[in-house]
């Protein structure tokens, strides 16, 4: 399996994931939405892992190339680790308009990232490493 | 905590794209003005109102836009934007009122400033854009789509300016093929129906949760589009039924993808593209009859619905990014930066204005009213959107 199918597979499964949360706060089922919404982080966070901890350094030891686009994303992980813990926190204070707020913005945040991983670094990955023992590393981490 | 002042490869500062933005509304505003005015005083200057739409409005928004999306979406990077930016949004503003006084006051004079204003303004940045769009080596229907936009903006530009020069006795010749259906069909189906096209392959699916746009669509769309409005000099109806079904099948391809989206909730934007794109399918319908004017209000309707969807998303998100890249903590979010309530009411009130274009041709309602709601409409935007970029102004100041 290539590296672009298999993370672009898990930034599907997270996007519906989301959906879902959304539809639970909307419809103030807090219980719901505190299940799926810890659902849909931990998997976030394990995708982030699986790109920062396995992708990503091999991809800058390969191509030598350290301060371009994985730096970037690294960063917009960052920043929606940040948005993560306040939708975390509107979830358990019940405050439904802070939650579509953060949301909207995490959404946004994550589909230009994941835009920018699966048009470039993905295929830039594919090219230069070894696709299958990547995938197979990955893996070793979870599956979404 | 991220970092504070970790630079970003591609995104431009926030200021670059918001002159354009501020110019363009403020366009936008007076163009409506105008013509309720022109409605209730009798007597109507088309071209005056449609270049404060066209030009001040429309192509002001989107050349913001595009400094936007073209490092971010596209990998297209323009060296040094803010003298570019700042130097483009002012001579199109200076070349626009020029433009609009010439044709209200018909002076030889002016229309040779407004013209060289415009030229120098346009010109240089969009021939930029497209030689770094075509740079490029790796592509997406996106950044394709760019290519084909940019390419007939450019043409436009030149046909309506020879168009001008020539009908205005600036320059002494005849033309053989006419000039002005060209400037018209590459302005409205190659620079404005392609770029919104192009984009809404990116974004809808992006934004919505969506399926993506069959292959098809996005690979062909912006090309043959193009081709047939250069065409229709030659072809004539055959190119005409070619454009209205494209945009037709576009505007099916997009109502059908937002009618899929996985992101249910009730949302004005998501509302904003699905009235856009009716109103595409509206004037798909009066084009193929040839009542040129319906067709133009019609079409004005879907690229004010889209580009009001498009900047209540991209304004308050980029104030949270380029806040959160500045490293304030807990910067504002998008619906504390414009509360959602505010985008609801103007999504009542352009609607409003949108339904009652409808109802103004069934004289059901006096045609004045219309443009008055939509100056209304993009005023309150201004408001909303200008308080987004105070807000941004007020908390980068303090880091």
């Amino acid at each position: 399996m290539h590296i672009a199918q298999y993370l672009t597979e898990e930034h599907r499964k997270c996007d519906e994931e989301f959906a879902k949360v959304e539809e639970a706060v909307a419809a103030q089922e807090w219980d719901k939405a505190k299940e799926l919404f810890e659902k849909f982080r931990d998997d976030t966070l394990l995708h982030f892992r699986k790109e920062e901890e396995v992708l990503f350094p091999t991809f800058e030891e390969t191509t030598g190339i350290t301060m371009g686009p994985t730096q970037v994303m690294r960063h917009e992980h960052a920043q929606a680790k940040e948005l993560l813990s306040r939708l975390e926190e509107a979830l358990n204070a019940k405050d439904k308009n802070t939650f579509m707020s953060v949301g909207e913005s995490l959404m946004i945040l994550i589909q230009q990232h994941n835009m920018k991983e699966e048009q470039i670094l993905y295929p830039m990955s594919d090219q230069h490493l070894d696709s299958e023992s990547m995938v197979e590393e990955m893996s070793k981490l979870g599956e979404i | 905590m991220i970092p504070k002042g970790l630079s970003l490869l591609q995104a431009p500062p926030f200021s670059v794209v918001a002159v354009f933005f501020v110019s363009g509304l403020a366009f936008g505003f007076l163009g409506f003005s105008l013509i309720a005015y022109y409605l209730i005083v009798g007597s109507f200057n088309l071209p005056v109102a449609v270049h404060a739409l066209t030009l001040g409005f429309a192509a002001s928004i989107m050349l913001g836009a595009l400094f936007q999306m073209l490092p971010v979406v596209a990998g297209a990077v323009i060296e040094n934007p803010r003298p570019k930016a700042y130097t483009t949004s002012a001579l199109l503003s200076l070349g626009v009122l020029s433009l609009m006084l010439a044709f209200h006051l018909g002076d030889r004079n002016i229309y040779l400033i407004a013209l060289c204003l415009l030229l120098i303004a346009l010109l240089p940045i969009s021939v930029l854009m497209l030689y770094k769009l075509l740079k490029i080596k790796s592509y997406t229907p996106t950044s394709q789509g760019m290519r084909f936009a940019l390419f007939s903006f450019i043409l436009a530009i030149g046909a309506g300016a020879l168009h001008l020069s020539v009908s205005r006795g600036l320059l002494p010749m005849n033309l053989p093929i006419n000039l002005f259906e060209l400037h018209v069909g590459l302005m409205l189906f190659g620079w404005v129906g392609v770029l919104i096209a192009s984009v809404a392959f990116q974004v809808v699916e992006m934004f919505f949760i969506t399926p993506p746009y069959p292959k098809y669509l996005s690979k062909y769309l912006p090309p043959s589009a193009v081709v047939f409005t250069l065409l229709l000099p030659l072809l004539g109806d055959v190119s005409k039924v070619a454009l209205a079904l494209l945009f037709t099948l576009f505007a099916i391809a997009t109502l059908r993808n937002l009618l899929r989206r996985r992101r249910k909730l009730p949302d004005p934007i998501v509302y904003l593209w699905i009235e856009g794109m009716l109103f595409l399918l509206l004037s798909a319908a009066a084009y193929l009859v040839n009542h040129f004017l319906a067709f133009l209000v019609l079409y004005g309707v879907f690229a004010l619905s889209v580009i009001t969807a498009m900047l209540y998303r991209i304004v308050p998100f980029l104030v949270w990014f380029h806040l959160s890249n500045q490293g304030v903590v807990g910067a504002p979010t998008m619906y504390e930066i414009v509360p959602v309530k505010n985008i609801w009411l103007n999504f009542y009130l352009h609607t409003a204005a949108s339904v009652g274009v409808l109802l103004s041709v069934l004289e059901l309602l006096p045609a004045f009213a219309v443009p008055l709601i939509y100056a209304a409409s993009t005023a309150l935007m201004g408001f909303n959107l200008g308080r987004a970029m105070l807000l941004y102004r007020r908390l980068y100041i303090r880091v």
